[in-house]
């Protein structure tokens, strides 16, 4: 049984179709990238899948239960965790602070919520920072901290949006690194990511979209080499060769 | 943690003994007005503070806690007392769709949305005559001659209000209400129902501030519309408090309540109705020069300090 089922999702904002007929599914375990040029309908389909928005057509199934419609908290309850593209820290409170938000989830206890969260801060190696301010914190770190502030809920599926942009060449590698690890203890992930080194590095598996069509799904090496991505991509002139 | 229980401890200590110094009645009721303000100061700040929700029309809670008093009187000739009780459930009561209105709305419009119903509640009490008995007001007899049991009803009234600020503020809603002040996207992102935790906070504010007015209906004996309802005397006048003090500190809104009242009394007593300018230019620059208000700074300063030594024991989180 699939863990997320995508079902001929549809979203319009007015004339515009920002995603058009998207259906996949993934398995639990899978690393699941979705690939496409800047405007092809990524995001919007994260904030579909997250309640952000709700499907103009479509519906979209988690753990078998259909979310499409739901507030974004309760999907998250439910066992799916996000980072955002353009980080959101809760700037004013400090790393450990930030990571308890997402701890408090599933406890009331602030010792469990502050335990858990030291872990996770381990993990994710921002444990040297825990009680700077997140506005302290430089791109790379900011980034990681989206990472384990979504952690903290205990997702078993989370949704990464980027979080290798911007990086530098070691920067991604640790990222990298982070992504196993989290699929190795049993989180099924999809990313969003225009770090190709990162999609044939670490995803199981990926989908290409275009103007909010799917193009191609399959093992990423297959899907990055599909003539209408690298067209997507770079344009018809290089598509040619 | 530590420290603030200890300071605490002192506070209230030198509070509980300060009638027996200050005797003056002048003096007292200028302690017990202070400490009414302190009250409506902490109860805006759960909510303006920590949950980041500004809102301009405390003046509807801190009313209709105030005519729960006077009317129950009035109509049903209960002991105005009882509106300690009422006064913060119907407060609570009319939170709810208050709250329910304006939380579609954000930052300056909510604060605009909320500046609106408490004009709202201004007319309504001034024209429903017959129920309210409009701009004539409503007198109840005094339940006290001496001021001395009202100040420590007031000192009752305020330590309530701090135990149910502090015991919010450092538990897992409180986490949720500052999360909700930094981004209420991400707050959602990490499965907070961000409705109801700044309805929660809107309860909690107007539970108090209801309080404070059904005291003061107690304590003044006479109430109109024009005085409880007021923008610029009540709704805004509690932001001030809180901003001079310390927005989003537990006892900000006390001190900024003190040095408010105090200077208030202080300037009145020598420059008439100047003393308005005074304060008004003293407001602008507090805005300009401590922007985090009298608590907020000193606690930056004492934690630039400390930062270096031992790290581990401040958070950026919450003043205490």
């Amino acid at each position: 049984m699939a863990l997320l089922e995508v079902k001929g999702v549809v979203k319009r904002f007015g004339g515009v179709t920002a995603v058009n007929n998207i259906s996949f599914s993934i398995n639990e375990g899978e690393i699941y990238a979705l690939i496409g040029p800047n405007g092809s309908g990524k995001t919007t389909l994260f904030n579909l899948m997250t309640g952000v928005f709700t499907p103009t057509n479509g519906s979209i199934y988690f753990l078998n239960q259909r979310i499409d419609g739901w507030p974004t908290h309760k999907i998250i309850a439910l066992g799916m965790g996000r980072t955002f593209q353009v980080v959101r820290p809760l700037k004013r409170m400090t790393v450990l602070d930030n990571v308890m938000v997402g701890a408090f989830l599933h406890t009331g206890h602030k010792k469990e919520a502050r335990d858990l969260s030291l872990q996770v801060l381990k993990e994710t190696g921002l444990i040297e920072r825990v009680y700077d301010e997140a506005r302290s914190l430089p791109i790379a770190l900011r980034k990681r901290l989206e990472i384990a502030r979504a952690l903290a809920t205990r997702p078993k599926l989370i949704l990464l949006d980027e979080v290798a942009a911007g990086l530098n060449p070691k920067e991604v590698e640790k990222v990298m690194e982070l992504m196993v690890e989290m699929n190795r203890r049993g989180i099924t992930i999809i990313l969003v990511e225009h770090v190709m080194k990162v999609v044939l590095g670490v995803a199981t598996r990926a989908l290409a979209i275009n103007f909010g069509r799917p193009i191609v799904e399959g093992s990423p090496y297959d899907v990055v080499r599909h003539p209408e991505v690298i067209t997507a991509y770079l344009g018809e002139r290089h598509a040619a060769h | 943690m530590k420290k603030t229980f200890i300071f605490s401890l002192m506070l209230f200590v030198i509070f509980l003994v300060l009638p027996v110094v200050i005797n003056h009645p002048y003096y007292r009721h200028v302690l017990i007005m202070m400490m009414i303000w302190a009250t409506l100061g902490v109860a805006w700040n759960i909510l303006g503070g920590f949950t980041g929700q500004v809102s301009f029309g405390h003046a509807a809670f801190f009313g209709v806690g105030a005519y729960t008093a006077g009317l129950g009187n009035v109509h049903l000739g209960l002991s105005p007392w009882w509106g300690m009780l009422f006064g913060p459930i119907f407060a609570a009561l009319i939170a709810l769709p208050i709250g329910a209105l304006t939380f579609r709305l954000r930052g300056p419009y909510f604060a605009l949305g909320t500046l609106a119903l408490g004009e709202i509640f201004y007319i309504v009490f001034s024209n429903w005559k017959s129920f309210t008995k409009g701009a004539q007001g409503i007198l109840i007899m005094p339940q006290f001659t001496d001021k001395l049991p009202y100040y420590y009803l007031a000192l009752g009234m305020l330590i309530t209000a701090i135990v149910i600020s502090f015991l919010t503020v450092h538990s897992k809603a409180g986490y949720y209400m500052v999360a909700i002040r930094e981004d209420q996207d991400s707050a959602e992102a990490l499965g907070i129902s961000t409705a109801r935790y700044k309805m929660l906070a809107l309860l909690l504010s107007a539970f108090i501030t209801g309080m404070a007015g059904a005291f003061y209906m107690n304590y003044v004996n006479f109430i109109d519309p024009a005085i409880v309802f007021s923008l610029s005397d009540v709704s805004v006048m509690i932001i001030l408090v809180v901003m001079m003090g310390g927005v989003a500190t537990i006892f900000g809104p006390v001190v900024g309540a003190a040095v408010y009242i105090g200077l208030n009394e202080l300037l009145r007593a020598q420059l008439g109705s100047a003393n308005a300018l005074v304060f008004g230019i003293l407001v602008v620059f507090i805005i300009l020069f401590m922007p985090n208000g009298l608590v907020g700074e000193i606690l930056m300063r004492f934690r630039k300090n400390v930062q270096g030594k031992k790290r581990g024991e401040v958070s950026g989180t919450f003043g205490s």
